[in-house]
C-alpha cells in the first residue's frame, strides 16, 4: 500500500473532448489521489459532467490519457468502469425503487447457494450481510426487505453509497448527491462520505453546493469554459473565494503562486 | 378528560361518518328483530306463521340483534359524547373503556360466540351445507368439515382478541384490526350473495314494498356485519398510528416486560402490511379472487362442484400459460402483443408438422418432433420480436402490434377459406407414442429428489421456527404466543402431509411401472394428445373421477410452470435481473446486468410459453382454425394486470397472473351460473380490471 501510496488513484492528462466542432473540454488535468474527497465544481456546461462520463466509460475521449493507480487504461463502456473499481452513484439512477433494499444492495452479484444443479439466491443470508454492512459504516435501516422507494432521497444516497463501499470499490462518484435533499439528510450523506474514505475510497463529489462539499472535500478542482482553473487544498481557500472562481472562472492574486499538483 | 380534550376534534375528524354508519347498523338491527318480533320473519322450521310461538333460533336471533341494536344507538351517542382519543387513553393509561371500545369488545364476544354456535349447528347436521341431500348427523362432507374448523378457529380468535381488550393487551388492538378487516370482506360479500337472494324472495309474491320483510332477511345479516365491523375497524384504527413503540415504553405502562413485548409483538401493522404488499403484488387480485369466489360460492350451488371449478380451470390452460410468459416480459419492462397470432402459429405447426400439411408438402413428424420443432420456431418469432426491439428502440407495444397482424397472415394462407385442419383428417389412429417405462422411472425419481431438496429446506426453516417458539414458550412474553406455535405447528403439519403425499404418489407410480415392466410391457404407449392434455380419468386418493368432470392433465402442467417460474422471478439470479431491468434499466446497467439480453430473453420466454399453450390447445381439440388465439393477447394482459404487474415493468408476480387468470375463468363460469346474459361478459370483466388496479395503486401507494 506504502507504495501505491506516492501514485494517484486516478490520473487524467490532457484530456480533450470535441463533439462535432464544439471543444467541450480543453485539456485538462485531472486527479485524484488515494482516500482523498475531491469536490468537482464548476458552473452548468462547464464540463465537469464530460469529464466524468469520460472517466466512467459513457464517452470516448478525443485525445488524452488516463492511469488507473498508475497504470494507463482505455475506458470503453460503463462495465469496464466497474470492473477497474469505479462506482458512480447518480441520483436517480443507483437504485431499483421497486425491489427490496437487500435486493438492491446485492443487485448483479447475488448470493447464491446451490440445491443441486440450480443456484439459489441465499435471501435471509443477503438480508442480514445488507444489515451488517451498512450498519458497519453507520447507516441503521430499519428491514432489508423493505422496498427502496420507501426510503427518502437521502437514505437511498446513503445505501448506495454503502454499496460501493461494501463491495471495494476503489473510487466513488457522487454526482449531485444532495442537491435534493433536506439539511439533516445532506448531513447524513457528508457523514458516510467521510466513512467511505475512513474505508480508504476515494471519492469525487459533484455538485453545485459549495458550502456542503466545502464540509467534506479534501482538495477542489474547479473547471470552467472547458479548462482547468486549479487546484485547491481546502484550507488554503475559503469558502467564498472558490464561489467566485467557480462563477467567474479567474484565480485570486493570492492564490496564482501555489503549485497545481502541489507536492504535500 | 380535560387533558386530552385539546386533541379531540383533531384525533378524529371524520367522527360523523361512524356516527352515522353506527346509527345506521342499530335501526337496522332493531328492525330486523321488531319484525321478528311481529312474525313476519320467520326462522328456522317454523311451519305456521302464529305470531307467539317463536322458536329458539328465532328468539336467539331476535335478542342478539335487539341487543347489538341498542348497544350500537348507545355507542353511537357514547362517541358524539367523548370524542378524544380514548382508546390509547384505555390501553396505555388504564383509563376507563370507551363506547367505541366497548362495541368492538361486544362485537369480537358475540362473533366468536356466533361462530362457535354455527360450528355446533353444522356438526349437530342441523345446518346441512353443500350437495348433502341426507340430513343424518353422521356423514358430514368436506365443505361441512371445512365450515365447522374456520368457524371453531375464527370463533376461538374472536373470542381471544376480545379477552385481549379486556386485558388491555396492546396486540390485540392490532390483531383486531386483522380481523375487523376480514369480517368487513365477508360482511360485504354477504351482503352482495344477498342481494341475489332478493328476486327468489319476489317470485310471484308482489312488489319490492310488499316483501321488505323478505328482502330485509337477505341483505341485514350482511349489512350489519360488514357496516358493524367497519366501524369498528375505523375506531380501532384511527389512533392505532399515533402511537409507537418507544411512546409506548415511555408512558406508563405497567411493567418493563410489556414494553419489550410491544417492541417486538407489536409489528405496527401499516407497516406489516407495507411491507407484506412489497412482497406480494398481487394484493388486488388476491382480495379479488377471494370475494368472488365467496360471492359465487354463496350465490349459485352450482359453482362450487367439482364440475364447475374443472371446468373453469380446464379451458383457462392456454391463458394461465402465456399469461406466466407474459408477467415476465411485463416485469421486465416490455409487453407482447404478438401471443395470439403466435398461437395460431404454434397450433398451426405442431399439428401441420405431424400431418405433413405445414410447411405444405413436407413429411410427416413424429408428434415429439413436430412439439420440440414447434417451440423452437415460435421461440425464434419471439427472438425477432425481441431484437427488433433492441435494434430499433420502438416501444416493444408498437413492434409487437406489428407483429401481430403480420403473423396472423401465416394461418389465414395456409388455412385457406375458413377451413379446419383437422387431425382425424389425415390419421385413423390417435398419434401413439412409446415412452420407456425407465424414463418415467427415471423422471419420477427426479422429481422425489427434487422434492425431497425443496421440501427440506422448507421444513427445516418451519422447523426451526417451531422450535423457536416452543422453545421459548416459557419466557415469550408475547400475548399470543400460543396463537402463534399453534399456526407454526398446523403449517408444519400441513407441509410435511402434502410433501409426504406427494412423496407416496411418486414412489407409487415408480412400483407401478416396476411392476408392469415385470409384466413384460417396457413401454408405455400413449397417445401424445392425452400425454399433453389428455382427460384426467383418475387420481391416486380420490379415485375415478367421472365423465362429466373435465380436469385435464395440461392443467398439472400449467401449474408446475408457475411454480417453476415463481422459482425463477424470486429466487435466482436471473429473476432479480429481470425485477432490475424493469423497475430501473439504469441502475441495472450500472450494476453491470445485460439489460438487453435479458428482455430478449424474456421475449424468447413469452414465445416459448405460448408454443407450449398452443401444442396443449391443439391436442385437446386436435384442430386449429386460422383464427385461433384471435383476441388472446388483450385477456392475457387483463389477467397480468388484475394479478398486479405494472405495465410500466418491474412489478409483478407469477402468482398473481395465476390469481387473475382464475379471476377470469371463475367469471366465466359464475357469470353463466348466476345466470347473467353471457353477452355481459365483458363488461364485467372490464369492471373486474378496473376493480383490481384500483386496489393494486391503492396498496402500492400503502409502502410509500
Amino acid at each position: 500500500m506504502s507504495t501505491n501510496g506516492d501514485t494517484p488513484l486516478v490520473e487524467m492528462r490532457d484530456i480533450i473532448k470535441r463533439f462535432g466542432t464544439i471543444e467541450v473540454l480543453r485539456g485538462v488535468d485531472f486527479q485524484v489521489n488515494r482516500q482523498e474527497i475531491v469536490g468537482l465544481l464548476g458552473d452548468n456546461g462547464a464540463g465537469k459532467s464530460t469529464l466524468i462520463k469520460i472517466l466512467t466509460g459513457v464517452y470516448s475521449l478525443t485525445s488524452g490519457d488516463i492511469y488507473f493507480e498508475g497504470n494507463p487504461v482505455t475506458i470503453n463502456s460503463p462495465h469496464e468502469a466497474r470492473t477497474l473499481g469505479i462506482e458512480t452513484v447518480y441520483q436517480d439512477l443507483a437504485l431499483v425503487p421497486l425491489m427490496s433494499i437487500a435486493r438492491n444492495f446485492w443487485l448483479g452479484q447475488e448470493v447464491t447457494h446451490r440445491i443441486g444443479p440450480f443456484e439459489v439466491l441465499d435471501k435471509p443470508e443477503m438480508a442480514r450481510q445488507t444489515r451488517d454492512a451498512l450498519a458497519d459504516i453507520g447507516i441503521h435501516i430499519r428491514n432489508p426487505n423493505e422496498p427502496v422507494g420507501s426510503l427518502s432521497g437521502g437514505e437511498r444516497q446513503s445505501i448506495a453509497i454503502g454499496r460501493a463501499v461494501y463491495f471495494g470499490k476503489k473510487l466513488l462518484i457522487l454526482d449531485e448527491p444532495t442537491s435534493a435533499l433536506s439539511v439533516g439528510e445532506t448531513r447524513k450523506v457528508l457523514d458516510y462520505t467521510l466513512a467511505a474514505k475512513e474505508r480508504g475510497l476515494s471519492v469525487i463529489f459533484i455538485t453545485h453546493n459549495i458550502g456542503h462539499v466545502h464540509q467534506v472535500a479534501d482538495r477542489f478542482t474547479i473547471i470552467s469554459h472547458g479548462q482547468k482553473v486549479g487546484d485547491f487544498y481546502k484550507d488554503e481557500v475559503s469558502e467564498l473565494e472558490v464561489a467566485n472562481m467557480v462563477m467567474t472562472g479567474e484565480v485570486p492574486d493570492r492564490l496564482r503562486l501555489v503549485p497545481k499538483n502541489g507536492a504535500d | 378528560m380535560s387533558a386530552v380534550s385539546e386533541t379531540r376534534s383533531a384525533a378524529r375528524p371524520a367522527i360523523r361518518a361512524d356516527v352515522i354508519l353506527l346509527v345506521l347498523v342499530g335501526l337496522l338491527a332493531l328492525i330486523f328483530a321488531e319484525q321478528l318480533l311481529s312474525g313476519w320473519l320467520a326462522l328456522g322450521d317454523r311451519l305456521n306463521i302464529s305470531r307467539r310461538d317463536y322458536n329458539v333460533t328465532e328468539i336467539i336471533v331476535m335478542a342478539v340483534s335487539a341487543f347489538w341494536g341498542v348497544l350500537a344507538l348507545w355507542a353511537s351517542v357514547g362517541l358524539l359524547r367523548d370524542r378524544g382519543p380514548r382508546l390509547r387513553h384505555y390501553f396505555e393509561e388504564d383509563g376507563p373503556l370507551p363506547a367505541g371500545g366497548l362495541f368492538v369488545l361486544v362485537f369480537f364476544v358475540l362473533a366468536g360466540v356466533i361462530c362457535l354456535l354455527i360450528a355446533v349447528q353444522v356438526f349437530t347436521g342441523w345446518l346441512p351445507l353443500a350437495a348433502r341431500a341426507n340430513i343424518s348427523r353422521r356423514d358430514l362432507n368436506w365443505v361441512e368439515w371445512g365450515t365447522i374448523l374456520l368457524a371453531v378457529g375464527w370463533g376461538l380468535v374472536c373470542l381471544r382478541t376480545a379477552l385481549g381488550f379486556v386485558r388491555r393487551e396492546i396486540p390485540a388492538w392490532s390483531w383486531g384490526q386483522w380481523a375487523l378487516f376480514l369480517m368487513i370482506l365477508v360482511g360485504m360479500v354477504l351482503t352482495v350473495s344477498g342481494l341475489f337472494d332478493v328476486p327468489k324472495q319476489l317470485a310471484g309474491r308482489g312488489t319490492l314494498l310488499d316483501n321488505l320483510a323478505g328482502v330485509l332477511e337477505s341483505l341485514a345479516p350482511g349489512l350489519v356485519l360488514a357496516l358493524s365491523a367497519l366501524v369498528a375497524y375505523r375506531y380501532v384504527a384511527a389512533e392505532y398510528g399515533d402511537i409507537t413503540a418507544d411512546k409506548a415504553i415511555a408512558g406508563t405502562l405497567r411493567e418493563r416486560a410489556r414494553a419489550r413485548d410491544i417492541r417486538s409483538a407489536r409489528v405496527p401493522a401499516a407497516q406489516s402490511i407495507r411491507i407484506r404488499l412489497a412482497e406480494s403484488p398481487g394484493a388486488g387480485a388476491i382480495v379479488g379472487f377471494l370475494v368472488l369466489f365467496m360471492f359465487f360460492s354463496v350465490a349459485t350451488d352450482l359453482f362450487l362442484q367439482p364440475t364447475s371449478l374443472a371446468g373453469a380451470l380446464t379451458n383457462n390452460v392456454t391463458r394461465g400459460i402465456v399469461a406466466i410468459g407474459v408477467t415476465m416480459l411485463m416485469i421486465s419492462g416490455e409487453f407482447d402483443l404478438s401471443v395470439g397470432s403466435l398461437l395460431g402459429i404454434a397450433g398451426l405447426t405442431f399439428l401441420g408438422l405431424m400431418t405433413g400439411q405445414f410447411p405444405p408438402g413436407g413429411p410427416q413428424l413424429h408428434p415429439v418432433l413436430a412439439a420440440l420443432l414447434t417451440l423452437v420456431f415460435v421461440g425464434f418469432l419471439g427472438s425477432i420480436n425481441g431484437f427488433i426491439l433492441i435494434k430499433t428502440g420502438i416501444p416493444s407495444f408498437i413492434v409487437t402490434l406489428a407483429t401481430l397482424l403480420m403473423l396472423r397472415g401465416l394461418p389465414l394462407v395456409f388455412i385457406a377459406g375458413g377451413r379446419n385442419l383437422r387431425y382425424v383428417d389425415y390419421f385413423s389412429e390417435p398419434p401413439l407414442i412409446d415412452i420407456s417405462r425407465i424414463l418415467i422411472i427415471v423422471m419420477a425419481l427426479v422429481l422425489a429428489v427434487g422434492l425431497v431438496f425443496v421440501a427440506r429446506s422448507l421444513l427445516q426453516s418451519r422447523l426451526a421456527n417451531f422450535r423457536l417458539l416452543q422453545q421459548t414458550y416459557d419466557t415469550n412474553i408475547s400475548d399470543f404466543r400460543l396463537l402463534a406455535l399453534v399456526a407454526s405447528f398446523l403449517a408444519l403439519a400441513l407441509i410435511s402431509l402434502l410433501v409426504a403425499g406427494l412423496l407416496v404418489i411418486l414412489v407409487g407410480s415408480v412400483l407401478d411401472q416396476i411392476n408392469q415392466i415385470g409384466q413384460d410391457s417396457a413401454f408405455l404407449r400413449i397417445s401424445f394428445f392425452d400425454l399433453m392434455n389428455g382427460r384426467i380419468e383418475s387420481l391416486p386418493i380420490v379415485g375415478e373421477i367421472p365423465r362429466e368432470i373435465n380436469l385435464r392433465i395440461g392443467v398439472f402442467w400449467w401449474f408446475m410452470l408457475v411454480v417453476i417460474f415463481q422459482f425463477i422471478l424470486n429466487e435466482t439470479r436471473y429473476g432479480n435481473a429481470t425485477f432490475a431491468t424493469g423497475g430501473n434499466p439504469g441502475a441495472a446497467r450500472a450494476q453491470g446486468i445485460h439489460v438487453n439480453r435479458i428482455k430478449v430473453m424474456n421475449f424468447i420466454i413469452v414465445a416459448v410459453l405460448v408454443a407450449v399453450a398452443g401444442i396443449f390447445d391443439a391436442s385437446r381439440l386436435q384442430s386449429i382454425d386460422a383464427l385461433r388465439g384471435q383476441g388472446l393477447e388483450l385477456e392475457v394482459i387483463a389477467a397480468t394486470v388484475i394479478g398486479g404487474a405494472l405495465l410500466s415493468g418491474g412489478y409483478g408476480s407469477i402468482i398473481g397472473a395465476l390469481l387473475g387468470v382464475f379471476m377470469f375463468g371463475m367469471m366465466q363460469t359464475g357469470l353463466v351460473l348466476i345466470g347473467v346474459d353471457a353477452r355481459l361478459f365483458n363488461a364485467f370483466i372490464g369492471a373486474i380490471i378496473l376493480g383490481a388496479v384500483i386496489i393494486n395503486n391503492w396498496s402500492r401507494s400503502l409502502r410509500s
